[in-house]
């Protein structure tokens, strides 16, 4: 991304991802803890978008799998997925905070 | 540095509309984001973007609609959809709907750069056809036919320069209009558009009326005159028919263009003058060139711009957009009520072969005025039209035997007059005996090659068929004439 951006404008862009990710993360949580599958679908489909941009594969990877489970009506599924990307997200966060 | 072209970004995740704008600003494009669909409507109404990078999930609508709007309003502006859900449904969905390009997240910058030139592209060739489709008029040409665009393209780009032109064209297809619009759109528009007919003019005052003569330089210059070439001075000089020139005078014009000076009848005085030189014929002239009639030397000296006019048959739907404007142009000057035509005048009018062109359809309209009132303009006010249609249907409104006025003239030579009688066919059809196709179609070429002294060429163009055709039928006929023998 650094090619691609320039090297000065990295901090910015990581500065505004981890706000991002801290909004959705708990935007899929909140929407996991109350059952609300149209919520869950919107806020995982964000942060599906948002972790394939800056590289976080495997927190992308998660929410596609809670998005499909949703669009196909597997909204058990799609929460129990959803608790666990709790802990991928605070993993991912602690890496680009560190960076 | 050029101005940067307006690019919308619709995207409500903050992040992403960061990464967007950094990958666009670091290839030197310059966006507005918005986060909502209320904002980018906002924008849209503001005006000014030739592309919108539009995600689909929107806090405050669907994207989609933004881009129903967008359509429906017919705004000219390219629509590229960014959005991770790339189902096949909503790829589908977003094309149907007039959508440019389809993204899915995440996408690099390279493809989002890609998407966005192609983009800009298309809208700014997209403008272009659009611009040259509004020229129903230019310069006093009328027409929007394709031919006609491509005519007002090389116009636009020769009037600017000083090179000569060289117009050719039948007789009646607006030579004359075109070199007036050449200068019009010229630098040297201000200063004077002098023409000049070289065919109307006895060949021994030709050279006075070009370069000028003194007092008592021939019988009857009773004073000094001031030639074409010194009236055009700063301007553009016409010289309509130059195939017309005899030779000597030939040779005076090319030492004229290549110096800029010539001398008036009957001075030693070398003048100079500063003019721009478009020329015209309805003749072939590399064939007056081969026919040793006009100088070879003084034909590539001239024809460095060369401009063909199209006749009118093959303008197609401008036949009738001239026929309505001079309906209504002559209505008004002859004070009568015209205002439209009968369908079955439209279809004379568009099925018609106009060998003379728009000076022919001029001529039919405005006396089909003059002779008659009313305020539709019916079939039968355009008797001239009426029974020229013969059953060869590849030719509009031709009858052979007879000239454009449907009168048995044979000795004009006219574009109709190229096919045997329709008689003779009718015979053809009664007997009963069947003459092989080869034979028809040899006894059609013979005649047209004929009727036009031997020139193989002209026929061709009269047949509608390449002279090369023509060629190679003449080997295949020797060759059936031999089997059948």
């Amino acid at each position: 991304m650094s090619n691609e951006v320039g090297e000065e404008t990295i901090p910015f862009l990581v500065e505004q991802f981890c706000a991002d990710l801290r909004t959705h993360l708990t935007g899929v949580l909140n929407a996991a803890r109350m059952h609300n599958a149209e919520e869950l679908q919107r806020e995982s489909h964000t942060l599906k978008s948002v972790s394939g941009t800056f590289g976080a594969l495997r927190l992308q990877e998660q929410m596609r799998l809670i998005n499909e489970s949703c669009r196909c009506g597997d909204h058990k599924h799609a929460i129990e997925l959803a608790v666990s990307a709790d802990e991928i997200g605070a993993l991912t966060m602690e890496a680009y905070q560190g960076s | 540095m050029a101005e940067t072209p307006s690019i919308l970004l619709v995207e409500d995740t903050a992040s992403l509309a960061a990464v967007y704008t950094s990958y666009l600003k670091r290839s030197g494009y310059e966006s507005t984001q918005v986060m909502s669909g209320k904002e980018a409507l906002h924008e849209l109404g503001e005006g000014g973007y030739r592309v919108i990078l539009l995600d689909l999930q929107l806090p405050d609508m669907d994207g989609i609609e933004i881009l129903r709007m967008v359509q429906e309003q017919k705004l000219p502006v390219a629509v590229v959809i960014i959005t991770s859900n790339a189902s096949v449904n909503v790829a589908v969905e977003s094309m149907r709907l007039g959508a440019y390009d389809f993204l899915e997240k995440p996408f690099s910058a390279d493809r989002l750069i890609v998407t966005v030139r192609n983009a800009l592209k298309h809208m700014q060739l997209s403008e272009m056809v659009e611009a040259i489709k509004e020229r129903t008029h230019f310069y006093g040409f009328i027409g929007s036919s394709f031919a006609m665009q491509s005519i007002y393209r090389t116009i636009d780009s020769a009037a600017t320069s000083k090179a000569t032109v060289f117009i050719t064209g039948e007789s009646g297809t607006g030579k004359e209009v075109c070199a007036e619009a050449i200068h019009k759109c010229s630098p040297r528009a201000e200063k004077p558009f002098v023409p000049l007919n070289c065919g109307a003019i006895p060949k021994d005052l030709m050279e006075s009326e070009i370069f000028g003569h003194v007092k008592g330089a021939f019988t009857g210059a009773i004073g000094n005159r001031d030639g074409a070439a010194t009236q055009a001075d700063g301007g553009t000089l016409f010289l309509d028919e130059i195939c017309e020139m005899d030779l000597d005078l030939q040779t005076k014009l090319l030492r004229f263009i290549q110096s800029g000076t010539f001398n008036k009848v009957g001075s030693t005085r070398l003048e100079k003058v500063n003019i721009r030189i478009v020329c015209a014929t309805n003749r072939s002239p590399l064939q007056e060139v081969q026919a040793g009639r006009f100088r070879e030397d003084l034909y590539y000296r001239l024809h460095v711009i060369p401009i063909h006019l199209p006749p009118l048959r093959d303008r197609d739907e401008d036949i009738l957009e001239i026929a309505k404007s001079f309906l209504i142009d002559y209505a008004k000057e002859e004070g009568k009520e015209f205002k439209s035509f009968s369908a079955e005048a439209i279809e004379l009018i568009n099925n018609y072969s106009w060998p003379g062109n728009i000076r022919q359809l001029q001529n039919v309209i405005r006396n089909s005025i003059v002779l008659n009132e009313g305020q539709v303009l019916t079939a039968d006010m355009l008797p001239s039209l009426r029974g020229v249609n013969t059953g060869f249907s590849e030719y509009k409104g031709n009858v052979p035997g007879r000239n454009v006025d449907g009168n048995r003239d044979r000795s004009k030579l006219d574009a109709v007059e190229l096919l045997p009688s329709g008689n003779h066919f009718a015979e053809i059809s009664q007997s009963t005996e069947i003459t092989p196709l080869w034979m028809v179609e040899k006894e059609a070429i013979e005649t047209a090659i004929k009727t036009c002294d031997g020139n193989i060429v002209k026929a061709a163009s009269l047949l509608d068929i390449n002279p090369s055709t023509i060629y190679r039928k003449k080997v295949q006929w020797k060759e059936l004439e031999k089997k059948t023998s």
